[in-house]
């Protein structure tokens, strides 16, 4: 066994598209942990994780490695999710790791999804490279004795990557040295002999003590099939061995380790696990959700101090789940049931819409993790579902009678609020004082020519802007402004509370005049702004901060985001507060009836433009029906829009078929699963097909 | 008996009766004793035309086109006698359809017939029909199908009209039309029916009723009213799928139609399927084998048989057939796709529902319920109900002795003029219950014109209430 010394726990953070599957894959294959030639993205194991090139679910591989110094080094690697949903997971990740591999595109440069991992990775107090403790004095320097970094320059095989631009940039936004940068290609293999060396010197053993009693981090858990919960986990202090009876440090429930072992990539009984190993525990559970992701386990009866950083589960989207087809509630209960055991952060309740029937609420982390569990149900369950339009948790505050009001005060009560996890539950015979969103705290990094296209953007979605600033790239030069960090307590606002007064950019301490200028500049297509136009690399990039609706992300901002930046924008969030906003409920009427599943929360001054955009859209989307149909928007109890669809009067085939009696069955039987796919909208017949478009924002 | 139709369709329905006491699953199970022969030949092919057919040319007298005419004949009397028959009864009925059979010689028809008898047998009295066009045939040669057994004629008259004529293709004109009209009456055949299209390119409504007047004018014994198809992949889809169509609107279209039923049923002429009228005794008994899901042979190019409860559609291609028809010959198994799988019961009762109710018969609920299980009828019964309100449904009384002994003489969903449709529709289901309880037979038909109008949505409506369970538990 590898005594703590000899063991590096580490993990690759990079931007979805950086290369990080494929340099996981070749870490294996040299250390012979899989053949050469194994499956391309071996660790990502779910179809959708390798359609979309994305990792959902954390996996780990353990590595031996023979140092130059003779010894075996166990190196594990673990490979976290790689979207914003997903963060809280990657910070449950990195807490296992003490350094991290920060690769970089050579071609494409930093990403916001890279910055916020990076900050993650501060906030874990995760051990970067000492190569920091070189730099300039910022605030950096708080973490550097605990951090390790290693950078990493992927894909400089190919002939667009621009690797000393890129390692300048890299050096603007994280303070790193660019001689330290490791230029590799995990698709040639281009470097990687230097990488491994560097793995074992530059990353510090865990610093956990053998002697003290056991403390477990568990960091993720999936649901096998056979065996029931596998949690991954990370042995803190003291050992772990099969038999031992643990407990649960956040509920106190207690299990038995019946298996223990490394995961090699595939699991591998050992019987135990030493300090600082990461492997795989199987308690004898059926139920992922027992099973809480940042939880510290430990002996049982032998309590220890929790691991920092635990968090439960808080959804921050919501949304209803039909079955397509009506008669099949079973098969969607059946189907969520089964991908719940393997997601523990997707919350499930049962509900019933006038206009859907019997269906689900689901709570999810966010609108990525909504639309990833809805292609699951889809490709793994076979499921046919319709989605209602994701709601965010808004709060709602009651006005309540005077007299109420008045005793609650007395009481020194706050006002009543209610937290809506649909738009169904809005109060409708109460008067409503005020409606509070929950908001995100958002990072984009774009090209400074499409800097005034995100504003616009950004500013039509009722952004606020909090941070504009200057990432470098082949000028060494950094400048920024702060405008406004306020309640945003993670590491960019910082840093750029340090920069600010440096400042050399237009912006003033007015947002909106940044802003306005640089979407002028935008309009006009005024590029002095902009040092060159040879490429993107060769002129600044922009860092922008805004606080956003959540409300907003749900809908098409990445899509719309993406084609105001030509792709080259990231973007990245974290949760922000509740702030006030000015929403009105948006209802649609079918002949004078609320469909209760197409209402929804709308700016209050884009409810009436929403209102006749949604009648119109249902008119075009729909058949007509046996009888007149009249389509009203109702916004915040006024109509504002109608549409009438005359009543459908003729649908025969008088055509001579002979005795082709089963061409005009199959026709028939087409159209009876049209109807069988029909909700019932206040009596009106929707085929399920259209009811994505329908609830479209 | 309040209106005209109430009393036709209790007529027509006491002359089926003896048929009718056959369930659907009998009758198909018995040998057929109808058969289909399809001849493909077209002077050209029409533009809103998809069935299987072959242009030959203005000119049919061409020694190649008369060559092609034999091989083709040869070819599906080889078929006809590779065919086992199933049964000892001859066949009661022949049809000719097309294509435009009449310009098929009438010797090569002759062999055919003899093919036929010789193989299965005809019965005296058989109905032996044949689609005609107008400019194809003169007295003649009337007179010489006559002779050979010929009853019926079909004619594809499609419009009085000579400018729609020629929009939709069609190779005759407004005097081959009346000239043809002449001959088959001198004919003297025992039925003839002809042939109307509505919502051609350009028709109004007006145009539409002069056809219609000179239809009845013209004195056939059966009518056919087509509503024309924009099928896929025909001349009419490329030219009328965008917007500015000249294809009749909606409520044109819809006028159309009442207006054939309203004056075809005043000329005496009963609406007893959604697209044929006839006078009383005239409806056509071939096309009844169909609708009543009778099994039947069928040989020819893309013809589509239903025989040992299987139905299977010949190829399209004029190769693939002859491929097909020597395999056939040469596998000497004498049964056509004896590999495919029997239809199921499950499309068995679909079968019933939809071709029953494109009947003026209506569906006999009784006898689906005996067949099909008490769930299959109580799953459509809430559906029926919402029907009957709708106006788009009516209940027939469906056996004259017993609804005179019970009193009930008059069943309130059928007098729909009352004003008040909703309780009768209420009484009219409250009563098709009660006797479906107490065994009796009972149907319910579409309403003329309203219910034929959205056949398709009813009809798909009542599919629809038929889910797995149900269906698997009828079966």
């Amino acid at each position: 066994m590898f005594p703590p010394e000899r063991i590096r726990n580490f993990c690759i953070i990079a931007h979805i598209d950086h290369g990080k599957s494929t340099l996981a894959d070749r870490l294996m294959q040299l250390t012979g942990a899989v053949p050469a030639g194994s499956r391309p993205q071996y660790l990502d194991k779910l179809q959708v994780e390798r359609e979309r090139g994305i990792t959902i679910k954390a996996q780990t591989a353990s590595l031996v490695y023979r140092h130059a110094d003779g010894h075996d080094y166990l190196l594990n690697l673990i490979d976290t999710p790689g979207h914003v949903d997903f963060s809280y997971e990657v910070s449950r990740s990195l807490a296992a790791c003490q350094g991290a591999l920060l690769l970089v595109d050579a071609s494409q440069g930093v990403q916001a999804q890279t910055v916020a991992n990076f900050y993650l990775a501060f906030e874990q107090e995760l051990a970067l490279l000492p190569l920091l403790n070189k730099t300039v004095a910022n605030f950096y320097l708080a973490f550097e004795q605990e951090l390790a970094l290693l950078p990493l320059l992927n894909k400089v095989d190919l002939p667009s990557a621009d690797p000393a631009a890129v390692a300048a940039q890299m050096a603007a936004t994280f303070d790193v040295v660019p001689s330290d940068v490791l230029a590799v290609s995990a698709k040639t293999g281009l470097g990687l002999r230097e990488l491994l060396p560097a793995v074992v010197e530059r990353i510090p053993p865990p610093a956990g003590q053998p002697s003290q009693p056991l403390r477990l981090l568990l960091f993720d858990a999936f649901h096998d099939e056979y065996r029931g919960v596998v949690c991954l986990v990370a042995v803190v202090d003291g050992r772990l061995r099969a038999g031992d009876k643990l407990a649960a440090a956040s509920s106190g429930s207690e299990y038995e380790a019946l298996e223990v072992g490394i995961l090699a990539p595939e699991p591998h009984p050992t019987g135990e696990l030493l300090t600082g190993q990461v492997g795989y525990v199987i308690p004898g559970i059926k139920d992922v959700k027992a099973a809480r992701v940042g939880d510290t386990w430990h002996l049982a009866r032998q309590p220890v101090e929790p691991l920092p950083g635990f968090k439960p589960i808080k959804p921050m989207v919501f949304a209803g789940l039909y079955p397509a087809s009506a008669d099949d509630y079973e098969g969607l209960a059946a189907a969520i049931e089964r991908l719940g055991l393997n997601d523990a952060s997707v919350t499930v309740k049962k509900e019933t819409s006038d206009a859907l029937g019997a269906g689900f609420r689901c709570g999810f982390l966010g609108p990525l993790h909504l639309e990833v569990f809805l292609t699951r149900l889809q490709q793994e369950h076979s499921a046919d579902v319709i989605s209602t339009a994701p709601t965010v948790p808004y709060e709602v505050e009651l006005a309540g009678d005077p007299q109420h009001q008045q005793q609650q005060q007395q009481q020194g009560k706050e006002k009543q609020r209610l937290v809506l996890e649909s738009v169904a539950e809005y109060p409708r015979n109460q008067k409503v004082s005020a409606i509070y969103e929950p908001t995100v705290l958002a990072t984009i990094i774009v090209p400074q020519q499409y800097c005034g296209a995100v504003m616009k953007l950004a500013v039509a979605r009722r952004g606020t802007q909090l941070d504009y600033s200057f990432m470098g790239g082949s000028s060494s030069s950094s400048s920024s402004s702060s405008i406004d960090s306020a309640g945003n307590s993670s590491a960019s606002a910082a840093a750029a509370d340090e920069h600010a007064g440096s400042s050399s950019s237009s912006s003033t301490q007015d947002g909106v005049d940044v802003l306005s200028a640089a979407a002028e500049a935008a309009d006009t297509g005024d590029s002095s702004s902009s040092s060159s136009s040879a490429g993107f690399l060769a002129s600044d990039r922009v860092l922008l901060r805004y606080q956003l609706p959540l409300a907003e992300l749900a809908g098409d901002f990445y899509s719309k985001l993406k084609s105001a930046t030509q792709g080259y924008a990231s973007f990245d969030y974290e949760e922000g507060p509740l702030r006030p906003a000015d929403l009105t409920l948006l209802e649609l009427l079918v002949n004078g009836k609320a469909v209760d599943a197409l209402g929804r929360l709308v700016p209050t001054g884009d409810a009436v433009r929403l209102g006749r955009a949604l009648t119109a859209r249902m008119r075009t989307l729909l058949d007509r029906q046996q009888y007149e149909v009249v389509i009203q928007a109702s916004a915040g109890g006024r109509i504002v829009a109608r549409e009438t669809m005359k009543a459908l009067r003729k649908d025969v085939t008088a055509k001579c078929y002979g005795g082709d009696v089963s061409r005009k069955r199959k026709l028939l039987q087409k159209q009876k699963e049209g109807k069988k796919r029909l909700r019932q909208l206040g009596g009106l017949s929707v085929p399920a097909e259209v009811f994505p478009e329908l609830l479209k924002p | 008996m309040a209106c005209s139709q109430t009393a036709s369709g209790f007529r027509c329905f006491t002359a089926l009766r003896s048929r009718r006491g056959l369930t659907s699953v009998a009758r198909a199970a018995a040998g057929p004793t109808a058969a289909y022969v399809h001849l493909p030949f077209c002077k050209r092919k029409c533009f809103y035309c998809d069935f299987p057919v072959e242009a030959v040319g203005l000119n049919t007298e061409k020694p190649r086109t008369q060559d092609r005419m034999q091989a083709y004949v040869d070819l599906v009397c080889a078929e006809v006698k590779a065919t086992r028959s199933l049964t000892d009864a001859p066949l009661t009925t022949v049809s000719f359809g097309g294509g435009t059979p009449s310009l098929v010689p009438p010797q090569l028809l002759e062999s055919i017939l003899s093919a036929l008898q010789q193989q299965f047998g005809i019965a005296a009295g058989a109905e032996v029909s044949i689609e005609a066009d107008p400019g194809t045939f003169d007295l003649q040669r009337l007179l010489q199908y006559k002779a050979l057994g010929v009853t019926r004629v079909s004619m594809g008259v499609q419009s009085f009209q000579e400018d729609l004529l020629k929009a939709c293709g069609r190779s005759h004109s407004l005097a081959d039309v009346y000239a043809a009209i002449e001959a088959v009456t001198a004919t003297g055949l025992p039925s003839w029916s002809l042939d109307l299209i509505s919502g051609l390119p350009g028709l109004s409504l007006q145009g539409w009723q002069h056809s219609l007047q000179q239809a009845v004018a013209a004195g056939p014994d059966h009518i056919s009213v087509y509503d024309l198809q924009v099928e896929e992949g025909t001349p009419f889809a490329r030219w009328f799928s965008g917007e500015g169509s000249p294809l009749p609107k909606e409520p044109e279209a819809v006028a159309m139609f009442e207006a054939a039923s309203a004056t075809l049923t005043a000329a005496g002429y009963e609406h007893y399927e959604i697209s044929n009228y006839a006078k009383p005794g005239h409806r056509s008994k071939h096309n009844q084998v169909y609708w009543q899901c009778q099994p039947y042979y069928a040989f020819g190019l893309g013809a589509a048989s239903y025989t040992r409860g299987r139905r299977f559609s010949r190829p399209r291609g004029m190769q693939e057939y002859e491929a097909w028809v020597k395999r056939f010959v040469q596998g000497g198994a004498g049964c056509p796709a004896a590999e495919l799988p029997v239809e199921s019961k499950e499309e068995q009762l679909l079968d019933v529902i939809m071709l029953s109710l494109r009947l003026s018969d209506g569906l006999a609920l009784q006898q689906l319920q005996q067949q099909y299980g008490q769930e299959t009828v109580a799953a459509l019964l809430p559906t029926i109900q919402g029907f009957l309100q709708q106006g788009l449904m009516q209940v027939l009384p469906c056996d004259a002795e017993d609804v005179q002994q019970a009193g009930d003489a008059i069943v309130p969903g059928l007098s729909g003029s009352s004003g008040t449709v909703e309780v009768d529709a209420d009484a009219a289901y409250m009563q098709l219950c009660d006797r479906l309880q107490r065994g009796k037979d009972v149907s319910v038909r579409l309403t003329d014109p309203a219910g034929f109008l959205l056949s398709n949505d009813v009809i798909s409506e009542l599919f629809a209430q038929l889910d797995s369970r149900t269906l698997s538990k009828a079966v």
